[in-house]
């Protein structure tokens, strides 16, 4: 056995070492250390144009706990507010929604898209376990648990990497599955069903104080669970020493309650495009099944000072979601310790087979929904970071994202009135993230 | 199943080895660099992804799992 | 540079000299300068001895002895002949490939970063001249063919660690880290119980992109490679760790290999072992149950 036999090298070498520096091997010391901290934050400040805003502070902090084995434990805190789009379409008469309470109302001028405020808080916890198996196989498991008011997500997944070719190749195969809950704090709305009174679903959760959480238990009548199942099949190669790519394939498939239950649709009048009086609005309903597919290719390329990556994905689903992702990022190394990284992202979907900006009235779609995320759409980012390595071991970073959704103002599908309309509001929205690097 | 048939032959194309210069182990120094990892800034790119999730009806690709949302 | 520096910014004291053709540094814990600049006499000392005793640069050491003696027996002293027994039970236990007698191979190997390879018909020639199993070793008497040269270098920088280490460590239990042109051991853990921090540098970035950084309480760590001293032609790159047995560089050797073990020679060893495995260093290493670093 070669491994036996050079193993006895390390325990001969001892051996030797003793009458060497004349030792009594029960004083022959032993090697110790400590593995150092590695810290990751940022915080990330979004802001909509008169829309929603994010701040979001993620911590990450990562420790070698054995040889060549990691623990890494994510925290992030999401606090989220601000108006968002209930799914009803702008017309040209007055639209009032109001909270279930009652106690607030939102008046949407004619010609605006409707808009509801809300707020919300999310937190979130993910534990990573990276092992190696042996020389060349490495698992990495992964456990999460995410909490909102209303919303509830558990999951895990584990990955197997095998380096081959000398490690110039390296194969991942990697499964994850998740268990949702949502839980309207007035309760599930009935799918399609009408909106009555505007006085039902439409209304996020106010305030995030303490309460919440009790009423996320108590409130609302029984929850809706969303499973969902991933896998992926991925592939890295060393193509020179400048070059690294990356293939993978990705299948998911989601099952349960997928209709967000805050998102209703207008019925309109088939001819006017006028919204109806009754029912006006119902609540949305999507398919309780969704089979996802993402092709992902990425690379690396090392110029003799600055490093490119581009990506691409390609992603389809059973919902008639096609889209394309492309994503440039270049760093320049301004010096040794200053780095600027320009970024670019350009991202299309075609939108999914039920989505419709309003139910004609006397139709009985199976599946609908306007929610604009939903749609067909093109989203530009442009975007910038500029990095400072303070010491050796503390590096600095700001960064600055401006993105802009562009869709169909007037599709051709508009009814009357709604041919005066903006159906497609352009969505913009700017990032700023501050991040810091350090080791302790 | 045509597109997954294109990535099977480019899957086996770099299996194979074919038309890759070979790069010698003692040639790995610029891959051991920080910039040129697949995720340089695992954090950044985190908060990105978090925002383009809860925009966008297409998601994933590089990885799997990692914690769900009511955002979308 | 050092592929290894140690450093810390509070509270401790550097004593900085040069013997065994390195830079050499003495890292005393705390703040008492009186006790550093005793124990960096006592370190500074030490390493000059070994230099001095063991240097094949010299003509009046034991080694000139061994390397003029024109295949006489010469008899050596106690240290001396536990050196040899070490650099014996080494040529054993990796099947020839560490040996103390291939020095002569740099006769016409000289690697400056250049393209000259020297003619395989001069190597050759030399390759007679190496062989420790050619030597008569029966301690203390050792019988040198004429021709044949030792040389110490291989384990020298990191018996002067090992043995500055056991000087000091009787002298006082202050925490302190010993660093010989990047061979270092570190005592035990910092009066604050907190670790020595020792970054591993990767030679071939610019500034000081550490690759790792390990946090040292207690034992030795070594480097061996060197990424400026090699050499190229069509391509193809030829390391400085000579293969005793062709007289030709170990092809597909990692750029530097670093290992920690309880003592700094062993961590030496290993590392120098790894390099002569080639391309199987990792494996090797790996099969050795140690912690090691691997720039390739």
């Amino acid at each position: 056995m070669q491994l036996a036999a050079n193993r006895s090298v390390s325990e001969r070498l001892a051996v030797a070492t003793c009458g060497l520096l004349s030792l009594d091997s029960a004083h022959a010391g032993f090697f110790d250390y400590d593995s150092l901290l590695n810290v990751d934050a940022a915080t990330l400040f979004y802001s909509e144009k008169d829309r929603v805003q994010v701040t979001e502070p993620v911590l990450q902090v990562k420790k070698e706990i054995g040889d060549g084995e990691f623990f890494t434990l994510k925290l992030v805190y999401d606090a989220m507010s601000g108006a968002t789009p209930n799914g009803a379409v702008p017309t040209n008469t007055v639209q009032t929604f109001s909270s279930p309470s009652g106690e607030k109302t939102f008046v949407i001028q004619p010609h605006e898209l409707p808009l509801v405020e809300f707020s919300d808080a999310r937190g979130a916890i993910s534990g990573d376990w990276e092992i190696p198996h042996s020389r060349t196989l490495r698992g990495q498991y992964n456990l999460n648990y995410s909490q909102e008011t209303d919303y509830k997500s558990a999951g895990m997944s584990a990955a197997l990497s095998w380096d081959l070719n000398n490690k110039l190749t390296t194969l991942t195969a990697a499964v994850g599955t998740n268990y949702d809950q949502v839980k309207p704090r007035d309760g599930v709305p009935d799918e399609l069903g009408v909106v009555t009174a505007f006085t039902t679903t439409f209304y996020r959760p106010g305030e995030v104080e303490s309460e919440s959480e009790s009423e996320f238990e108590g409130g609302g009548g029984p929850g809706k669970i969303k499973t969902g199942f991933d896998a992926m099949l991925g592939i890295t190669q060393v193509l020179s020493r400048r070059t690294l790519m990356q293939f993978n394939y990705s299948y998911g498939r989601t099952s349960g309650y997928m209709s967000d239950p805050y998102k209703i649709v207008s019925v309109i009048d088939g001819t006017t495009g006028e919204t109806t009086t009754y029912p006006g609005y119902v609540h949305e309903k999507r398919p309780d099944s969704r089979t996802r597919n993402t092709l992902y290719w990425k690379t690396v390329y090392h110029f003799p000072s600055d490093v490119i990556h581009v990506a691409y994905r390609y992603f389809w689903d059973d919902w008639d979601v096609r889209s394309h992702t492309l994503d440039l990022t270049y760093r320049f190394n301004l010096g040794p310790r200053t780095y600027f990284e320009p970024h670019y992202r350009y991202y299309t979907q075609t939108a999914a087979k039920f989505f419709t900006y309003s139910i004609v009235f006397g139709t009985t779609p199976e599946f609908a929904s306007a929610d604009l995320r939903l749609a067909d759409f093109q989203s530009t980012t442009y975007g910038m970071r500029l990095a400072h390595r303070i010491s050796d071991d503390s590096e600095i970073g700001l960064g600055f994202d401006y993105m802009v959704q562009t869709g169909d103002k007037h599709p051709k599908e508009a009814i009357g009135v709604q041919r005066n309309e903006n159906l497609f509001s352009d969505l913009k929205a700017t990032s700023f993230i501050l991040d810091l690097k350090t080791k302790f | 199943m045509k597109r997954i048939v294109l990535f099977a032959a480019a899957l086996a194309a770099i299996l194979s080895g074919c038309s890759i210069e070979p790069v010698q182990p003692w040639d790995r120094d610029l891959l051991a660099e920080d910039a040129m990892q697949l995720v340089p800034h695992p954090v950044n790119e985190y908060t990105a992804d978090h925002v383009y999730f809860s925009k966008e009806a297409a998601s994933g690709g590089a990885g799997v799992g990692g914690g769900g949302c009511g955002c979308n | 540079m050092n592929p290894i520096s140690a450093e810390r910014k509070d509270n401790y004291w550097t004593v900085r000299f040069k013997a065994l053709g390195s830079p050499c540094e003495l890292l005393v814990d705390g703040d008492d300068l009186d006790l550093a600049q005793e124990l960096g006499k006592l370190a500074c000392d030490e390493a000059i001895r070994v230099e001095h005793k063991f240097s094949r640069y010299r003509s009046d050491n034991i080694v000139h002895q061994i390397n003029t003696s024109n295949g006489t027996p010469v008899e050596v002293d106690a240290e001396t002949a536990r050196l040899l027994d070490y650099a014996d039970q080494c040529f054993e236990m990796t099947s020839g490939k560490f040996d103390v007698t291939s020095g002569v191979l740099r006769a016409v190997w000289k690697f400056d970063g250049s393209d000259r390879i020297p003619d395989s018909a001069r190597i050759d020639e030399i390759l007679p001249r190496v062989g420790w199993n050619k030597v008569h070793w029966a301690s203390p008497k050792i019988v040198l063919p004429a021709g044949m040269e030792i040389d110490l270098g291989g384990i020298g920088k990191e018996y002067a660690v090992d043995k500055t280490a056991q000087i000091l460590g009787a002298q006082s239990a202050v925490s302190l880290v010993i660093n010989f042109g990047g061979d270092l051991y570190v005592s035990g853990p910092r009066a604050s119980g907190d670790a020595w921090r020792v970054g591993i540098d990767n030679p071939n970035a610019s500034g000081s992109e550490a690759l790792h950084q390990i946090q040292v309480l207690r034992g030795g760590v070594c480097t061996s490679g060197d990424a400026r001293r090699f050499l190229m032609r069509n391509g193809i790159r030829y390391g400085h760790i000579l293969d005793p047995k062709t007289g030709w560089p170990v092809r597909g050797a990692p750029r530097a290999v670093t290992v920690a073990s309880t003592t700094c020679i062993q961590a030496g060893m290993l590392a120098t072992f790894a390099m002569l495995e080639g391309a199987n260093a990792e494996k090797f290493l790996h099969e050795q149950g140690t912690r090691y670093w691997v720039i390739w």
